[in-house]
């Protein structure tokens, strides 16, 4: 069973990593790339408790959570694939003694912490503050991969000369510096996220309150000599009282006990197992008590909503944007998907609220005319799901306005240097464009007069692609820069 | 390792009440994916309010001008030559009554409405047995706003209740056919009122010319309104269709000539010493833009409510046009 259990967690990480790799154009078919998200109780069950709405694919991640009320964490130990790579660094910071090996395997109640994040993400969740993303493990690896892993192999392959697409993420550095972080604090226990923090194996650890069914230890026949728990990773107490909440069901326990004390099966009257988390009443409480301050506190300055809301450029579809922050899981699928790299994890352009939602940002890149690949990855309807046809606004002549397109004229070379230029003019996508010229006299510094022509915008016509500012020669500060003014899920119609 | 004492054994009851739980678990969450095994992902649909006409049948097309210099007597005297409030007003009806109380600014500068007009207006509906509301979404803050203009005391000596908005009261409307299809606006007192009564004043106002009986309905509009800047008439045009009132009491005790339509000093202020009473929007604003100086084509709003039907710009074809001393 063990092998078994590293076959699965070896697969699950691979099929992750082929989801991921198929979240890009051209590869895109179809493939459920969500699948992993999906099957997350906790992202399921926090969208539905800030939006209530969810997609059909919430079955997974509910039927999962069925399956752990019967059998337990079999989820951590066997398919997540944060879980796996945890695992793995895990083994790679063993130490060699094996009284040293018990020492770090030991129950501690701190383990309990994960329970009290989790009562405190879904308080917050229920108030329609979506920020379960964060510590999701897989919106968690999912971002890690898109922001940081991903463009890694990417830099990898340019080293050797292969022609690859350059992905640059403005908050990679924090998004990696989590990541290796998490890494690292394998060093200090091993899983220790799983163990400490993830909120996930928290719903289903509480799931796992009445399994009937688990590993058990034969009081006769067990010398207490504590093997079991020098490959623990769980930190689920095999050797004495079990933990069926923290149990990853890995069989280490099983396959290293010499007197063959421990087996899976139905519970019998041999032995109590420790059924639910030492959860006090006092803490539970207190996170309650917690959610809801951390939602009072992080909205005090207006952030994603009301005065004080920051105007950010979402992508094609994005719902209004308090609807948006009800539903984004910040697990970066669209950033990954996005061909010309322009969606980028918001640092502080989006509030607190909005921390690492996908936002444009034209000196990455732009939003392409005809395509709509983020809204096909979103899991959750944050960007809600359209064709090419309905974003260009073929059936009703209302394309989607990401925003509207504003000149500098104290930057913009006809306007302030009567220098020709007009590329924005040139690379604008919508047709009739939406930027048109005027010829007009000028008068050059030695006096002379030309003629030139100076560019101008239709806000009848912009669609805020951004194409324009992305492409301006004046690369530091575009002379034509979008900003959300006028962006059609704000509403308004004629009215920028 | 330490010697650990055997622990307790599960009893038959125990295990069985686990693998009650467990089942029930197993199912409730089972349960929960089969509930929701069809969901498919929508947007939020945003369903629009729409507000009813309020206008009392039989009683379309009628307008009295009435002039003195007692604000309360002519409001008096012209709703006595119309027959009277209980023409429009029933027992039991719900007011809702909408003066111009735009900016934080004394009644003397002019710009908002008269506290003896409005006064007058809530004493004569109250008279009729209706609850009567006064509410209006001010640009400077709210309560200041009725304070300093008086408002807030002329409505509560005529026994009439002060009703501010707040962020929860707003909601998406249908407004009109023009440029503003749907608008955050002060939907729940609409929503909750059964006759809707304005009261504007006569102001000039430095884009759209006046400020009379439909621009006053901006006042129904949330936050984001400054924008309709960018069209105005059609806005103005698109906010008389959304509002049919069941009378409007046009307040030109003091008209603000210049400087609209904040107006701020004295010197912007003419006593005009009228009150026109009516139900028809588009004439009454032809008669306030005349009290200004203007012309009915300078003011461009006024001839597309006409095209839209709202009214008509010249009073001798109303059905009743009277005018009264007081």
């Amino acid at each position: 069973m063990k092998a078994l259990r590293r076959y699965y967690q070896v697969f699950f990480l691979a099929l992750f990593g082929v989801l991921i790799y198929l979240t890009a154009q051209g590869r895109l078919k179809g493939y459920p790339v969500t699948l992993f998200l999906d099957s997350s109780a906790l992202n399921g069950i926090g969208a539905l408790l800030a939006s209530w709405n969810v997609a059909h694919t919430i079955w997974i991640g509910f039927g999962i959570l069925a399956l752990t009320a019967l059998f337990g964490r079999f989820f951590c130990g066997w398919l997540c694939p944060l879980g796996a790579m945890l695992q793995c660094m895990s083994w790679l910071f063993e130490p060699r003694a094996v009284k040293a090996r018990i020492e770090r395997n030991r129950y501690v109640t701190a383990q309990v912490y994960k329970y009290v994040l989790l009562v405190l993400l879904l308080v917050c969740a229920t108030w329609g503050m979506l920020q379960i993303g964060w510590f999701d493990p897989i919106a968690l690896l999912t971002r890690s991969t898109a922001t940081f892993l991903a463009p890694l192999v990417g830099d990898a392959r340019h080293m050797y000369g292969r022609s690859v697409p350059v992905r640059c993420f403005q908050g990679a550095p924090l998004i990696a510096g989590v990541f290796v972080g998490l890494l690292l604090l394998n060093a200090y226990r091993p899983r220790f996220w799983c163990r400490y923090v993830c909120p996930l194996g928290a719903l289903l650890g509480a799931a796992a309150r009445w399994m009937p069914f688990g590993i058990v230890r034969d009081t006769h026949t067990c010398t207490n000599c504590g093997l079991c728990e020098s490959v623990c990773p769980a930190a689920c107490a095999p050797s004495t009282t079990l933990r069926q909440h923290e149990c990853f069901l890995c069989w280490n326990c099983v396959a290293r006990c010499p007197e063959k004390s421990l087996t899976w099966g139905m519970l019998r009257t041999r032995q109590k197992n420790a059924s639910a988390p030492d959860l006090t009443r006092r803490m539970f409480l207190g996170a309650l008590g917690g959610g809801i301050a951390a939602i009072a506190a992080l909205r005090l300055p207006g952030l994603g909503r009301g005065r004080g809301a920051p105007a950010v450029i979402r992508p094609p579809g994005a719902l209004p944007e308090a609807d948006f922050l009800e539903r984004c899981l910040k697990c970066g699928q669209c950033m990954k998907v996005c061909p010309t790299n322009v969606l980028q994890p918001a640092l502080s352009e989006a509030g607190v609220e909005g921390l690492l939602t996908p936002v444009l940002n034209m000196t990455y890149g732009y939003c392409e005319l005809n395509c709509t690949l983020c809204s096909q990855v979103c899991p959750t309807g944050a960007i809600r799901r359209m064709t090419i046809a309905e974003k260009l606004g073929q059936p009703d002549g209302k394309p989607i306005k990401l925003g509207t397109a504003f000149f500098d004229r104290g930057r913009c070379l006809p306007w302030a240097m009567m220098r020709n230029c007009l590329v924005c003019q040139e690379v604008c996508p919508v047709s009739p464009k939406a930027i048109y010229t005027l010829e007009e006299e000028v008068v050059m510094p030695d006096g002379t007069r030309l003629r030139l022509r100076r560019p101008y915008i239709d806000p009848a016509k912009c669609i805020g692609c951004g194409l324009c500012q992305h492409e301006c020669p004046l690369h530091d500060r575009p002379a034509i820069r979008v900003s959300a003014v006028g962006e059609s899920r704000a509403g308004g119609g004629f009215y920028l | 390792m330490k010697e650990t004492p055997p622990p307790a054994a599960w009893t038959r009851r125990e295990l069985l009440q686990r693998a009650a739980g467990a089942a029930a678990l197993a199912a409730l969450s089972g349960g929960a994916g089969w509930v929701f095994r069809n969901r498919r992902l929508v947007p939020p649909s945003r369903t629009l309010t729409t507000i009813t006409p309020f206008a009392v049948p039989g009683t379309a097309s009628e307008m009295v001008i009435a002039r003195g210099t007692d604000g309360a007597a002519l409001v008096r005297a012209a709703v006595a030559e119309l027959g009277g409030m209980q023409r429009f007003v029933k027992p039991g009806d719900r007011v809702l009554v909408k003066p111009n109380c735009a900016f934080d600014r004394p009644p003397h500068l002019g710009a908002t409405t008269s506290p003896e007009v409005l006064g007058e207006v809530v004493r004569l509906c109250v008279a009729t047995g209706a609850m009567v509301r006064v509410t209006d979404n001010p640009i400077n803050d709210a309560e200041g706003c009725f304070v300093k203009s008086g408002l807030k005391d002329a409505t509560i000596k005529a026994g009439g209740e002060l009703w501010l908005p707040a962020p929860a009261l707003f909601r998406m409307t249908r407004i009109g056919t023009q440029k503003i299809t749907a608008w955050d606006a002060l939907a729940t007192p609409l929503v909750w009122a059964t006759k809707v009564i304005g009261v504007p004043t006569v102001k000039s106002h430095n884009l759209c010319g006046a400020s009379l009986t439909m621009k006053n309905w901006y006042g129904f509009l949330g936050n984001a309104r400054s924008r309709l800047h960018q069209s105005i008439h059609e806005a103005i045009a698109d906010l008389a269709q959304f509002i049919t009132p069941t009378l409007v009491v046009l307040d030109g005790m003091r008209m603000l000539v210049r400087n609209g339509p904040t107006g701020g000093s004295a010197a912007d202020v003419m006593p005009g010493n009228v009150v026109a009473v009516g139900t028809d929007q588009v004439a009454l604003d032809t008669f306030g833009a005349e009290l200004l100086g203007l012309a009915p084509q300078e003011v461009a709003y006024l001839g597309l409510a006409a095209q839209l039907g709202v009214g008509v710009l010249d009073r001798a074809k109303l059905r009743i046009m009277k005018e009264v001393r007081a």
